[in-house]
């Protein structure tokens, strides 16, 4: 077997490393691109010509349909060098020694023109929507920034909409979303540094971060991460999501993504890091943790007070869409006692028809509830509608009256799926409502007892969870020495007073915000004295 | 980058040991005081915090001598490496010893509020795997969960104290200043042991990340149980009088279970008092745990405490079902605490002590020399 693997691995390893210098006669570079590379890809357009006023020197372009702006290679590129070239004579001796030199300069009216020196390169480089420029008797081939392709226009973000706020939400085009967010960061020190990572996709990445605020070791270990990602396709966000973050088998999510660039700013403007992916509107944060995972971005723009309500409603959504079943169960088949008694009877009363203990009610109840959400995730919205009264209504209904669950289990699970919409991160809801399950299997094992035990698990997987270094439930697990914190966390102060930035940012630029109010604001009470 | 750096910090140490000794004598106590000192329980409280005070402040004093050395360090280092194993293995006869009086405690309050028909075994045991999962993580995920844990604790446990004066008689806490003085001092060795649980810092000293601030440790952890236990002692007389809580085996719990919110949601509290002691056993358990088997780990040469923290268990499950009844556990508790908690809270820390002075005297003489 090691044989093999050596055998192989050293085979492989070899063809990732192939480097082709390319040749100096046009025509043999065209053939081994016609012949050999690009054999049977029918979308690659060639096109070769004659520059010069004697027609002395062949050149060719090569670029795939669909992906360039051909106006601009028509216009600028074309047009420049077979007929504008033609006008001027030049000084023979340029042309002798630097024709390239004088395509590069003063004949081709693009603003963006690179050079490789390898096939590859140029490969790579014309499928991410360039045209390779290839010259007779010329070594390096000139890549000419032409890409252009049909794309998604800037759109509402649909997972994370807000009332208040911007409404431009990322779009598949990996330029567009820095863009996006260079538009909100007008600052020299907004680095922003491109990856490309996957063996065959070559999907480009771009690392943005704020050069001084960002923790350094944060960006060399996400630099060693992302180089370290060896697969062959990285389709989106989500992907490099699980090849990056510190613990796979986690079910909470360490990464956070968002389809909002004001997020994305925010997060920069933090101290963290975001990674815009290309061929998908979700970026990613690092390093995130729980309280980030529980914000959202129209906090900040509401009124503070407001904000800090909705905050605490969403961690008591977290509670219930956790604990709402499970405490069902464990109540009505362990500790009856723990309710008022009236309540207790009525309870009874409703269950008396069920032939199930509430172990089974529960699982049929939230099941069902289960199947309905996914059925409705993937029908088109007005069927999709339909589903949801059916389900809910039809069904409920139905169960509550053929005796087969009681009608509080229908509203406990009711109000449950409600609950675990409101929270903000699609990714925690769901991971919720995995283990909601759980939780409901220990209430039925072993009651109150049963659920507390599998929150000290939950608790204990929590504490033990890091994101890039930092503590995934900071600044819950060091609240002494992080207070300042808290500001932003269950409670969202007012914005003079989150004068710190959190534990992202290195300690000395934590300072973010000076108030001047008191002393230039003209206030009332002033003017008195 | 960031390597598993297994540090706490000073707040975090101050929450573990605060849980530690909050979970040893909370359900007791209120009974035990009247037995030793009448309705001048707080006097004795006092004394014995203060005495706890001074020697927590000395194994304070060792860690911050011995910046980021373990407990087993620190003890071949002073009292050279045959005596260290002897006391290692003392130590974590002591730590796991408590454990299991107190898994055995809580297995049994479980059952009388909780599971009354489900045997005690396996209420013991679920929770014992929960606290070997913690054990597994280590020391920095422990002073995570302490810090976490304790701000809904302490809320929750204030509420109740608030809710459980409905029923106060105030006049329950008279007479004061009637026990004899001496009576009173020959309670004061009592008290100090209800506060026992803060001589974790000397096993966990090691992993501060401060460790010139470890004498603070316990003084400010030891505060704050004093003001919780006064509070408690205070809730549980004027609630119930001075007879009832010396008959009661819980007051604590029979105090709460006096409170009642008459047309809320929940009647009765006691979901809400479960869940406190569980978190609170929880937390008391896993720092003992945890202190046991970073010690076994010294002991047997390894590098990585996580494979031990099954090993112990089986022990502790046997020995916290030993005893038959509630009484045999509180008897034989108080007989192994004898035997353990003065060598291991009072004489170890001191012998480390003089031969760190003779240490330093002789480095002294060395240098004058």
């Amino acid at each position: 077997m090691k044989f093999w693997k050596k055998l192989f691995g050293k085979k492989e390893s070899k063809k990732e490393q192939q480097d082709t210098k390319p040749y100096k006669s046009l025509e043999k570079n065209l053939k081994l691109f016609k012949e050999e590379l690009l054999k049977d890809c029918d979308d690659v357009v060639y096109r070769e010509f004659t520059v010069g006023k004697n027609d002395a020197y062949k050149a060719a372009v090569v670029w795939i349909d669909g992906l360039v702006d051909k106006a601009l290679i028509n216009n600028f590129v074309m047009e420049s060098m077979m007929i504008d070239a033609r006008l001027v004579e030049p000084k023979p001796s340029a042309l002798k020694d630097n024709l390239v030199d004088l395509l590069k300069n003063k004949t081709l009216a693009v603003s963006e023109i690179g050079e490789v020196d390898t096939i590859e390169d140029a490969l790579v480089n014309v499928f991410s929507g360039e045209t390779a420029l290839l010259i007779d008797g010329y070594e390096k081939i000139i890549i000419v920034n032409s890409r252009g392709w049909e794309s998604r226009g800037i759109s509402e973000p649909e997972t994370e909409a807000v009332i208040r706020g911007p409404r431009d939400g990322f779009t598949e085009t990996m330029r567009f979303n820095t863009s996006l967010i260079r538009r909100r960061i007008r600052d020299h020190r907004l680095k922003v540094k491109n990856y490309r990572v996957g063996k065959r996709s070559q999907t480009d990445i771009a690392v943005m971060y704020m050069e001084d605020i960002a923790n350094k070791k944060l960006l060399q270990e996400l630099d060693i991460r992302l180089n370290n990602v060896d697969v062959d396709a990285i389709l989106d966000s989500g992907q490099l999501e699980e090849f990056i973050e510190d613990k796979w088998l986690s079910l909470f999510p360490q990464i956070q993504n968002t389809e909002r660039p004001d997020t994305a700013a925010s997060a920069i403007f933090h101290g963290r890091v975001v990674l815009v992916v290309d061929n998908t509107p979700f970026s990613l944060i690092v390093p995130t943790t729980f309280n980030t995972l529980m914000q959202s971005a129209e906090d900040y723009y509401e009124r503070w007070d407001i904000a800090t309500a909705i905050r605490a409603l969403r961690y008591f959504c977290i509670l219930i869409a956790l604990y709402a079943p499970a405490l069902y169960v464990g109540i009505t088949s362990f500790h009856p006692q723990m309710i008022p008694t009236d309540l207790a009877l009525a309870l009874a009363a409703t269950r008396r028809s069920v032939p199930f203990p509430a172990i089974v009610e529960a699982l049929i109840m939230e099941v069902t509830i289960e199947i309905l959400r996914e059925a409705g995730v993937r029908l088109p919205g007005a069927i999709g509608s339909t589903i949801g009264i059916v389900g809910g209504l039809v069904i409920g209904q139905a169960a509550v009256e053929a005796g087969i669950v009681g009608p509080l289990m229908v509203i406990v699970v009711a109000i449950t799926a409600i609950a675990s919409f409101a929270i903000p991160n699609y990714n925690l809801a769901i991971s919720l409502r995995l283990i909601r399950f759980g939780l409901l299997f220990a209430a039925a094992a072993f009651g109150l007892y049963g659920i507390m035990l599998a929150t000290l698990i939950i608790l204990i997987h929590l504490c033990s969870l890091k994101s890039f270094g930092i503590p995934y439930l900071s600044p819950f697990i060091a609240f002494v020495q992080d207070a300042s914190d808290l500001k932003d966390t269950m409670v969202r102060v007012p914005h003079i007073m989150m004068n710190k930035r959190d534990i992202n940012a290195p300690k000395d630029e934590k300072g973010r915000l000076d108030d001047h109010q008191e002393e230039s604001f003209d206030i009332e009470e002033g003017e008195e004295d | 980058m960031f390597p598993n750096n297994d540090k706490v910090t000073v707040s975090q140490m101050v929450t573990i040991s605060i849980l530690t000794m909050v979970g040893i004598g909370i359900l007791t106590l209120p009974r035990e005081l009247i037995g030793e000192a009448g309705t001048d329980g707080w006097m004795v409280l006092i004394l014995g915090g203060l005495g706890a005070i001074a020697v927590s402040f000395t194994h304070g004093y060792i860690i911050k001598s011995f910046p980021g050395k373990s407990y087993f360090e620190i003890l071949s280092i002073t009292l050279t490496k045959p005596i260290a194993y002897i006391l290692g293995l003392y130590t974590i006869i002591y730590l796991l010893g408590i454990m299991s009086y107190v898994v055995r405690t809580f297995g049994m309050t479980v059952k009388e509020f909780l599971l009354p028909e489900t045997p005690p075994e396996f209420v013991i045991l679920p929770i014992l795997l929960v606290s070997a999962y913690l054990v597994r993580k280590g020391i920095e995920v422990l002073g995570r969960m302490a810090e976490i844990i304790i701000v809904p604790l302490s809320a929750v446990i204030v509420i109740l104290f608030f809710l459980s004066w409905r029923n106060a008689e105030v006049s329950n806490l008279l007479p004061v200043f009637q026990t004899p003085s001496l009576q009173i001092i020959k309670a004061v060795p009592f008290a100090l042991f209800s506060f026992l649980g803060f001589e974790v810092l000397l096993v966990f000293g090691g992993f501060m990340d401060k460790p010139k601030k470890a004498t603070r440790v316990g003084p400010i952890a030891i505060f704050f149980v004093l003001l919780l236990y006064q509070l408690l002692n205070a809730s549980v007389l004027t609630v119930l009088g001075s007879h009832q809580t010396e008959r009661l085996i819980w007051p604590l719990l029979a105090t709460f279970r006096t409170i009642e919110l008459p047309g809320a949601f929940i009647e009765n509290v006691e979901i809400f008092v479960m869940a406190v002691w569980v978190f609170t056993v929880f937390m008391t358990m896993v720092p003992l745990y945890l202190g046991g088997c970073l010690l076994m780990m010294e002991l047997a040469g390894g590098k990585d405490h996580s494979y031990y923290s099954l090993l112990p268990l089986p022990f502790i499950a046997v020995l916290s079902v030993w005893d038959d009844s509630i009484a045999d556990v509180y008897e034989s508790l108080g007989k192994f605490s004898d035997y353990t908690a003065y060598g291991v809270v009072l004489l170890v820390p001191l012998g480390i002590l003089i031969a760190l002075l003779v240490r330093k005297r002789k480095k002294n003489e060395d240098r004058t020399a």
